[in-house]
């Protein structure tokens, strides 16, 4: 007995050596600073909060907007995208792209998103926990069609309503949060997409899935009228023309 | 191989008292991972079960989700949950542990997985919201739907309940070996009908109706558990010299390590995707 004892002692630290060895010490290894919301230019705060479903950094964001204090956050791995629409679109760019990156548009960019809050109907659905604002259902409903729906005439027309510029995806757009977004609209998520992953997974798609917006996008699909104007592995962004 | 803890008359009515309590808290931490996982395996299971898809486990923060398509693809859940909960009554009343971690473990699963799935049933949200489509879609309406949910919450919370007490109060017999069998069932009964509830509405009402890791959650678990101990649990009587009270040393060696591998889990590793192969 006493041997079976001592030998789950020695297993229970094997296990938590190897789960430091693994992950703890590589994680705090690779924290990224937040530049692009940190660079001076703009005033944004930033603190981490913990890896986002992509396993890179989530950071609290705090902003000041007409002299209102905002929060939300910000994903590092739009980083990129945020520095290039900093650099390449004028200041007074407006964004068509899910509520989530919203805050992070507007508080690293200073540029505009058409949503950065859930929709009460939004909430209702069970998802997302701790997010105090709200946009109005028909705005995130308007933004989640534009996105999801089969046909591109009306996603135009909804970006024209909101007076969008342009249009910002994500990798994640296409992955688990599809299904939501898809039951906001009311439709059956299955009849669309099954998602494997956090991330966009062509694979995962049906045929009437592939019809979507969103899918067209995310896999390079020419679509009339959004031309893309910049891509890396996590985001891709189209003017709206 | 018990801890035995000498009891003078002042540990008696502290120590004595706090110390099953704290194992408990911290046998809670992994237990929880143990508990999504199983509710998540229930989703996969049936949906396989049914010809639907299962591709995969995530393991949040915030708790777990299956990557599973099928038509009761939400009653998998607490379906799993239940067949846990009857396993591991089965199981100890055949073998009879003895020892506090084996018996710990035994009512923690049983408290869980009998007093969870009620709560959730009745949120109507989540899984509880996919079960209300799958009963509005056989034609009897969604008021009809939502009795239908809350009804069988409200059985399954009672039923649940009552086999929880009983688990619950021989466990506190043995455990606090000064306390009549009478005054464990009382406590028994207070913990259940009053404490679990707290919880786990609480618990809903700041993260959400499904099973969650959460700091306010495990907060309030904390302090119901120790205002408990120390309110409904009698003082050992000065002559007492109890032993049984705690885990072995190498048990709480584990359980400590197990805890603290939880925390690590918790802060550095998730989100992880099992993947289901085909």
């Amino acid at each position: 007995m006493r041997r079976i004892e001592t030998l789950a002692v020695v297993l229970a630290i094997v296990l938590v050596l190897s789960t430091t060895v693994y992950f703890v010490v590589p994680s705090l290894l690779t924290k990224p600073s937040p530049s692009v919301c940190s660079d001076g230019t703009y005033d944004p705060q930033t603190t981490f909060l913990t890896n986002d479903e992509l396993g890179k950094p989530l950071y609290n964001l705090t902003y000041a907007q007409n002299g209102v204090q905002q929060n939300g956050l910000y994903y590092s791995f739009t980083s990129n995208a945020l520095s290039w629409i900093k650099s390449n679109t004028p200041s007074s760019a407006t964004f068509l792209n899910l509520w989530d990156y919203g805050k992070e548009i507007t508080g690293c960019t200073g540029r505009t998103s058409v949503v950065s809050n859930p929709s009460a109907q939004f909430i209702a659905l069970g998802f997302t926990k701790n997010v105090t604002e709200r946009d109005s259902d028909q705005a995130v409903a308007d933004i989640s069609t534009a996105l999801y729906t089969t046909n591109v005439t009306l996603s135009q027309s909804i970006a024209s309503k909101y007076g969008a510029n342009y249009v910002l995806v994500t990798t994640e757009d296409g992955g688990f949060k599809a299904p939501v977004y898809l039951q906001l609209l009311g439709l059956k998520s299955t009849d669309y997409v099954t998602p494997s992953g956090e991330a966009f997974n062509a694979a995962d798609w049906t045929s009437l899935g592939q019809q979507t917006v969103i899918y067209k996008l995310l896999a390079g699909q020419t679509v009339i009228g959004l031309p893309q104007v910049y891509s890396d592995a996590y985001v891709k962004i189209f003017a709206v023309g | 191989m018990v801890l035995d803890i000498p009891l003078s008359p002042r540990t008696g009515k502290l120590l004595g008292r706090l110390f099953p309590f704290l194992a408990l808290l911290l046998l809670y931490f992994p237990l929880s991972y143990v508990d999504v996982l199983c509710h998540e395996m229930g989703h996969c299971l049936l949906a396989l079960a049914q010809g639907g898809t299962c591709t995969g486990i995530v393991i949040r923060q915030e708790g777990g989700e299956a990557l599973a398509n099928s038509y009761l693809v939400s009653f998998g859940g607490w379906l799993a949950q239940y067949v846990l909960a009857l396993a591991v009554v089965l199981l100890s009343r055949a073998l009879e542990p003895k020892s506090f971690t084996a018996r710990s473990v035994v009512v923690l699963i049983v408290l869980f997985n009998l007093m969870g799935p009620p709560t959730y049933i009745a949120s109507l949200h989540d899984d509880s919201f996919g079960a209300l489509q799958v009963l509005e879609a056989t034609g009897v309406g969604l008021n009809v739907s939502i009795v239908l949910l809350e009804g069988a919450a409200a059985v399954l919370f009672v039923v649940g309940g009552y086999v929880s007490w009983k688990a619950l109060s021989a466990y506190l017999s043995d455990i606090f070996g000064w306390m009549e069998s009478k005054r464990s069932s009382q406590a028994a009964l207070v913990l259940i009908a009053v404490g679990v509830p707290i919880v786990l509405i609480s618990s809903a009402i700041l993260n959400g109706p499904e099973p969650q890791f959460s700091f306010e959650g495990s907060a309030t678990f904390i302090a119901l558990i120790f205002s408990f101990a120390l309110v409904i649990i009698p003082p050992a009587p000065p002559s007492w010299r109890g032993t049984n009270v705690g885990p072995s040393r190498a048990a709480l060696a584990v359980i400590v390590l197990l805890f603290i591998e939880t925390q690590l889990i918790y802060f550095f590793v998730v989100p992880i995707t099992i993947p289901i192969p085909p």
